[in-house]
């Protein structure tokens, strides 16, 4: 057999957050890495902040750094267990390839930050985009909205902010205005069309100049998170500076123009780190006579990757890395590891709630790993070569506990490092 | 004596009793109709969407049958705007016993259903997804209705004769005076009132045996219920039936975007709840794939039950599906309670005779002696849009140009903003989740994940003081309650994308008064 | 409906979960009003087709296929995109300049026969105008110049390696047939120097442009002969080699996922068609031949075009292109250059192609490339047109490296 020469050092399969951070880990330490995809992970659906562990039961938690103590003494199981030393580097990772971008992250884990949705209500979290958070206390809010841009409602927003702030003991008024913008009549508008033209001279001109007649005595002014792409922090300045007061950028429904800004920053700092990102690759991960490969669907004949190292960050049951099967099983997609089933019947995989107190018990699934992110079948490494990180780890009720970002830096942050190592 | 308040007091807000409504308006009889929840909220609501062609009855239930074709041929005539001339096929697989289809042919033809038998291979050009294993196919006039459209229209004809509707209104209670009926208890959003009236129309469905209980009569209700899985996409062009002896999962009906594939039968005294399990679920999947078998893989969006309002005066529970699908006309003067009849049994597509003849029982108690009309005039066309035909909402977003999708508050389903104002503007009063029953909003792959929001908006813009959040998580957690028992694979994926757009984007479930 | 196919490609609509994630990847839907994005025209039209409604809006999907990659759901929605172009096409008819740029082996034929009267009548101002008033092909777009004599001709000429390790099949297409000759023969060149021997099977064009254009009897009819002319090199054992990455992808899957052409012998072509650059970097990885030594001291932006992004096979121009010494090589990181094979080149669109490729100037811009790299025909005739940069197939860019003049 001719000698066989592995084009990568390391392989990611997932270019979400717990994807890309892997491959940064390994790239930063002069391993050649591919990363690659089958789509898009939650990145494009999610705020775009960090969270790293936003609520512990019914308690909103305002220092994750101590919350992480108490969950990890509470469950060891939580993948936090294993993973509380390499938060810290994770982020200042992260932190440190978004900024490449010009792309800021603030807070860090000593205080939650409370951020407003565009519903009006509040979410706590870890590290955000400067475009996100303000000082609340005693403000004028003027939340204002794009006509024909129906994922965002002002009305909806002012009516439900003062009580959500109130809950938190945080005063404040608001009120809703609606932008038309003529030009836009006619466009199938949506969150990354707006951030175009948002990066657009006349277009900001215009809103603005529409927007200012309602600004009266507001000291803050909240808009959907729409505020550019490529150049937000600069779009952001230039209308905070325009308005003369402090503008906010609120979540909305997907795709999120935050989490996009965020996957294009991390993907952008790999590449300039010689990584290659490959989208729409559906891979297998396959062992011939010894040999380990990566088979990706390409068209018409499998495109296979000589293999070293691989890392499996393919995400939960909504990614697709797990798959709540119908004959009521849990499994792993890319390399069939052995996945730890959620206790109970199927029938009781779900609960009778959708937003009830707890997590969906389903949602505790996943694959068990060692110390070095290598995942384990009976107690036992599964493979020497592969890893795992992010949304597959078992053990975490991210929804509840707002950890799904946390899990992801720091999990892919260690597997990436082992992985190159 | 004061003149009671209404002639007549209809009760149930389902097809039968808005028909009902309807027909005594017509006659010039003052009438209101109550709902305990909203119109269609029971049984109405929760069916196939089959409009019959008798085919299915024609074997067994000749009588039936006949009833089910006559007014097939009038619902057409009277609601074409609330139908959908799908068609239907009756399909015999290799392993079924073919004498069925020589007397399913014989049955029809004496019923007077027309049926045609088509090769197998032109019936799988029709629908390419039917069965290979297709032996003989036979086509039928079956078709779907909205039953939402149907129950509005009549209440739209009922009121322009003066009828009155009454939503969210409970009967408590029926006074009876000197063996005759005198008035209705009733509570509603306005607290407990007293109603007078001269006849009152238990038209209350798989409720019936409780209503008439308030006047001291008996009717022996064995609700059957029936579990329904809606499948995301449209896979037939057809009504597709097995060619066999009715049975589990035997139907596959096409209703707008989406097939149904159905059902079962059980018979629970609760015309309130039914739990829904993953088994049965997956049973009817699997027969039903018999028929259509991309089914088995196909990805369902939710589930439902619906009860039956079967009468049955042996209390035979073990004989759900044999029971008779006729209807029945109660009288309870015989029990005491002279002016109040019951109208039981039967199934929707015979509602109109169903109302012929109560309203012809009610019309002779109260004197009246104008003749029923509902058969020849037609039902006011609906609000809404044009009449609902598949591609018909594609066509219509394209004609109103460029960025006129921006406009759509339900992508799945394409439903416009002013759609859902106009709903909402009449019926605000009752939550999102009701408020928009009939529009389909919320009912494609994502389960109101992306309109759900976008419609409570629009709440909050007409009125900041609507609860319009609790009444978005309310939304939220029904359609949540329909797909928990078909969470898997695509439709498990979707659940996990919406519960991270509302516990991680939104913190909904931490928002003040959810 | 009965028109319309049930297959995996109809059935993958099933799977979408309204992420929205291909309205982010989609390069047309921010560059024009027209477009109501690839969520709408793909799997949530689909829903509705079975109705057969009339939709115009998906002809302003340029195919680029940006949306199925980036797609979490396996959803195919170019292609659900390009079988609803066909059956508007069908129902309104088929406009001549569709039919005459679907027709690019006929063009091509015409042309290079009549060459210097056909170049004159390209290059002339009042010719383009004249033909965007008469056909509606933009009088700016960037259109190529027949070439003197085709590379069938000329390949006759050509000669073999010695101790050949393998033996493909070249599948040139009509761009190096009848346009761009020199990159045929730079391909068999490059071939002959790394151990690779050449045969030249009969073809026709692959259809592709047929089907942008909405035929897809005819398209169906060029595949069906392609399908028949290429299977004897495959069955002897031969694998089927493109340099043009929209040919090899329609011999690869749009076969089979647009037209619908699910035969054994369309899945044997399929499964033995290589690109070139795949075909070299498998036998690299495999120790079969070494990436050659040679500089090349220019700075290369690699734009991988739409289509060879759909093989899926990563980019196997750049992995070769990277061995190269002195290179100062990025890839472009941009979905599409807007050509789109033909949609550029008409007269409603030419603005958004436009618009679309912009992302592509930028980023020749920033990393001051003397060349951009492209191996498909269009895209670098679009490229060329927009940066004002040469822009060359990655073969030539090796060849140059190893001092073959072309």
């Amino acid at each position: 057999m001719p000698p066989v020469s592995e084009p990568y050092d390391v392989v990611v399969v997932g270019l979400g957050l717990a994807g890309l951070t892997a491959a940064l880990a390994a790239a930063e330490r002069g391993a050649r890495v591919l990363a690659l995809g089958k789509g898009y992970g939650t990145t494009h659906f999610r705020s775009g902040t960090i969270d790293v562990l936003g609520h512990a039961g019914a308690e909103v938690v305002g220092n994750p750094r101590a919350g992480l103590a108490q969950l990890c003494q509470e469950r060891p199981e939580h993948p936090y267990a294993l993973l509380r030393e390499e938060l810290e580097p994770a982020l200042t990772l992260v932190r440190d390839a978004t900024a490449e971008s010009s792309l800021e992250l603030l807070g860090d884990l000593d205080a939650n930050r409370l951020l407003p949705t565009a519903l009006g209500t509040l979410r706590p979290a870890c590290l955000h985009q400067p475009t996100m958070g303000a000082d609340l206390r005693g403000a004028s809010v003027l939340a204002a909205g794009i006509e024909g841009y129906r994922d965002f409602e002002p009305a909806l927003f002012a009516a439900n902010l003062p009580a959500a702030a109130a809950a938190h003991g945080i005063e404040l008024r608001a009120r809703a205005a609606r932008v038309e913008m003529p030009p836009l009549r006619r466009h199938h508008l949506d969150g990354p069309g707006l951030a175009q033209l948002f990066e657009q001279a006349w277009f900001r001109d215009q809103f603005l100049e529409t927007l200012r007649p309602d600004l009266g005595d507001a000291t803050l002014v909240a808009l959907p998170a729409v505020l550019g792409l490529r150049h937000a922090a600069e779009v952001h300045a230039i209308l905070e500076r325009r308005l003369g007061v402090p503008v906010i950028e609120l979540p909305a429904l997907p795709p999120s123009v935050p989490g996009m800004r965020l996957q294009r920053a991390l993907e952008s700092a790999l590449r300039v780190r010689g990584g290659r990102v490959q989208v729409g690759a559906r891979a297998r991960f396959v062992r011939e006579g010894g040999r380990a490969l990566l088979e990706i669907a390409a068209a018409a004949h499998p495109f296979r990757i000589p293999l070293r190292r691989l890392v499996l960050a393919t995400g939960g049951p909504v990614s697709g890395g797990l798959v709540v099967e119908r004959s009521g099983r849990v499994s792993e997609t890319v390399a069939g590891v052995p996945v730890e089933q959620p206790a109970g019947e199927p029938e009781h995989w779900y609960g009778n709630d959708f937003l009830g107190a707890g997590a969906q018990p389903v949602s505790l699934a996943g694959i068990r790993v060692d110390a070095a992110m290598r995942p384990l079948g009976g107690g036992e490494v599964v493979d020497p070569d592969l890893f795992a990180a992010g949304g597959l780890l078992a053990g975490a009720c991210r929804s509840a506990e707002l950890s799904a970002d946390g899990i992801a830096c720091a999990s892919g942050h260690a597997a990436g490092r082992e992985a190159a190592s | 004596m004061n003149r009671p308040d209404f002639d007549a007091v209809v009760i149930g807000g389902g097809v039968t009793g808005t028909g009902v409504l309807r027909d005594l308006a017509m006659r010039g009889v003052r009438c209101l109709l109550v709902e305990q929840g909203d119109l269609c909220h029971g049984t109405s609501g929760r069916f196939h969407g089959l409009l019959h062609s008798g085919a299915r009855y024609a074997v067994r239930d000749p009588v039936a049958a006949r009833e089910c074709i006559a007014e097939n041929r009038i619902v057409r005539q009277i609601a074409p705007d609330c139908v959908e001339d799908t068609g239907g096929v009756f399909c015999l697989l290799e392993e079924d016993p073919e004498e069925y289809a020589d007397r399913l042919i014989e049955a029809c033809e004496d019923a007077d259903i027309e049926i045609d038998e088509q090769a197998p291979d032109r019936a799988r050009e029709v629908d390419p997804l039917l069965s290979p294993r297709l032996a003989r196919a036979l086509e039928v006039p079956d078709a779907t209705i909205n039953p939402f459209e149907l129950a509005m229209a009549n209440v739209r004809s009922a009121e322009n004769c003066g009828a009155r509707l009454r939503r969210r209104t409970r009967v408590v209670g029926v006074v009876v005076e000197r063996g005759r009926v005198a008035g209705v208890e009733v509570e509603g959003p306005e607290g407990r009132e007293r109603i007078g009236t001269r006849a009152i129309v238990n038209a209350a469905g798989p409720w019936a045996g409780v209503v008439a209980g308030l006047a001291g009569a008996d009717v022996a209700m064995s609700p059957g219920w029936g579990v329904m899985v809606v499948m995301n996409e449209r896979l037939s062009r057809r009504v597709v039936n097995r060619c066999r002896m009715p049975g589990d999962g035997d139907i596959v009906v096409p209703v707008g975007t989406v097939s149904i594939a159905g059902t079962t039968s059980h018979v629970l005294p609760d015309p309130e709840h039914y739990e829904i399990r993953r088994a049965e679920v997956l049973a009817v999947m699997r027969a039903s794939a018999e028929l259509i078998p991309t089914l088995a893989e196909a990805r369902p969006l939710r589930v439902y039950a619906g009860a039956r309002p079967l009468y049955d005066p042996g209390h035979d529970a073990s004989r759900s599906r044999g029971m008779t699908r006729g209807h029945t006309l109660l009288d309870h003067a015989g029990e005491g309670v002279e002016g109040m009849v019951s109208i039981v049994g039967g199934k929707l597509t015979t509602y109109r005779l169903m109302a012929e003849e109560t309203a012809d029982a009610v019309c002779r108690r109260l004197g009246v002696r104008t003749p029923c009309a509902t058969a020849a005039e037609p039902l006011p066309p609906p609000r809404a849009a044009r009449r609902w035909q598949l591609g018909e909402r594609l066509t219509l977003n394209e004609e109103r140009g460029a960025g006129a999708d921006s406009d759509l508050v339900c992508e799945c389903e394409l439903i416009t903003r002013g759609e859902v104002g106009r709903f909402l503007s009449e019926r605000r009063d009752n939550g999102l989740e009701d408020g928009l029953r009939g529009l389909r909003l919320g009912m494609g792959p994502c389960q109101a994940a992306f309109c759900a929001p976008r419609a409570a908006g629009l709440l909050a813009a007409e009125d900041p003081d609507t609860p319009a959040l609790a009444q978005l998580a309310d939304f939220l957690e029904e359609r949540f309650r329909g797909a928990r028992p078909v969470l898997w694979e695509d439709q498990a994926r979707q659940m996990h994308l919406n519960e991270i757009v509302y516990r991680e984007v939104f913190s909904l479930d931490r928002a003040p008064g959810v | 409906m009965s028109e319309m196919l049930f297959d995996e490609v109809a059935r993958s609509a099933d799977r979408c979960i309204k992420c929205n994630v291909c309205n982010t990847a989609c390069p047309v839907m921010p560059a024009t009003d027209l477009f109501p994005g690839p969520k709408y025209c793909g799997p949530q039209a689909q829903r509705h087709r079975p109705g057969d409604p009339i939709e115009e809006w998906v002809d302003y999907c340029s195919g680029c296929g940006a949306c199925t990659r980036a797609c979490p759901s396996g959803v195919k929605v170019a292609e659900l995109n390009a079988r609803a172009r066909a059956s508007v096409y069908r129902r309104r008819g088929i406009p001549l300049r569709n039919r005459l740029l679907g027709r690019s082996e006929l063009l091509g034929r015409l042309g290079s026969v009549t060459a210097p009267v056909a170049n004159l009548g390209l290059e002339s101002g009042l010719g383009r105008r004249l033909a965007e008033r008469l056909i509606g092909i933009h009088h700016l777009a960037p259109v190529p110049r027949f070439s003197q004599g085709s590379f069938r001709r000329r390949f006759r000429r050509l000669p073999r390696p010695a101790r050949p390790w393998t033996e493909v099949a070249y599948f040139h297409g009509c761009a190096t047939n009848y346009y761009e000759p020199w990159l045929g023969e730079g391909a068999v060149a490059l071939l002959r120097r790394l151990g690779v021997a050449v045969e030249l099977p009969p073809q026709h064009c692959c259809g592709l442009p047929l089907i942008s254009n909405g035929e897809f009897d005819a398209a169906r009819r060029y595949a069906q002969r392609n399908i028949r002319l290429l299977l004897p090199a495959v069955r002897a054992g031969r694998r089927i080699v493109t340099t043009s990455t929209s040919c090899g992808y329609t011999l690869k899957a749009e076969y089979r996922e647009v037209l619908g052409i699910d035969t054994p012998e369309a899945r044997e072509v399929a499964a033995a068609t290589y690109d070139i650059f795949e075909l070299l970097r498998e036998a690299m990885w495999e120790g079969r031949i070494e990436a050659p030594r040679a500089a090349l001291p220019r700075r290369v932006l690699y734009h991988p075009p739409c289509q060879l992004r759909s093989h899926g096979i990563g980019v196997p121009a750049a992995d070769f292109l990277g061995s190269l010494e002195g290179i100062e090589l990025e890839e472009s990181g941009v979905e599409c250059c807007g050509i789109a094979g033909t949609y550029g080149l008409k007269r409603e669109k030419y603005a958004i192609a436009r618009r679309v490729g912009e992302a592509v100037v930028d980023r020749a811009g920033e990393h001051r490339a003397d060349v951009v790299a492209c191996d498909s025909e269009t895209c670098r005739w679009q490229i060329q047109h927009l940066t004002g940069l040469p822009s060359r197939h990655p073969l030539e860019l090796v060849l140059e490296a190893m001092g073959e003049e072309r």
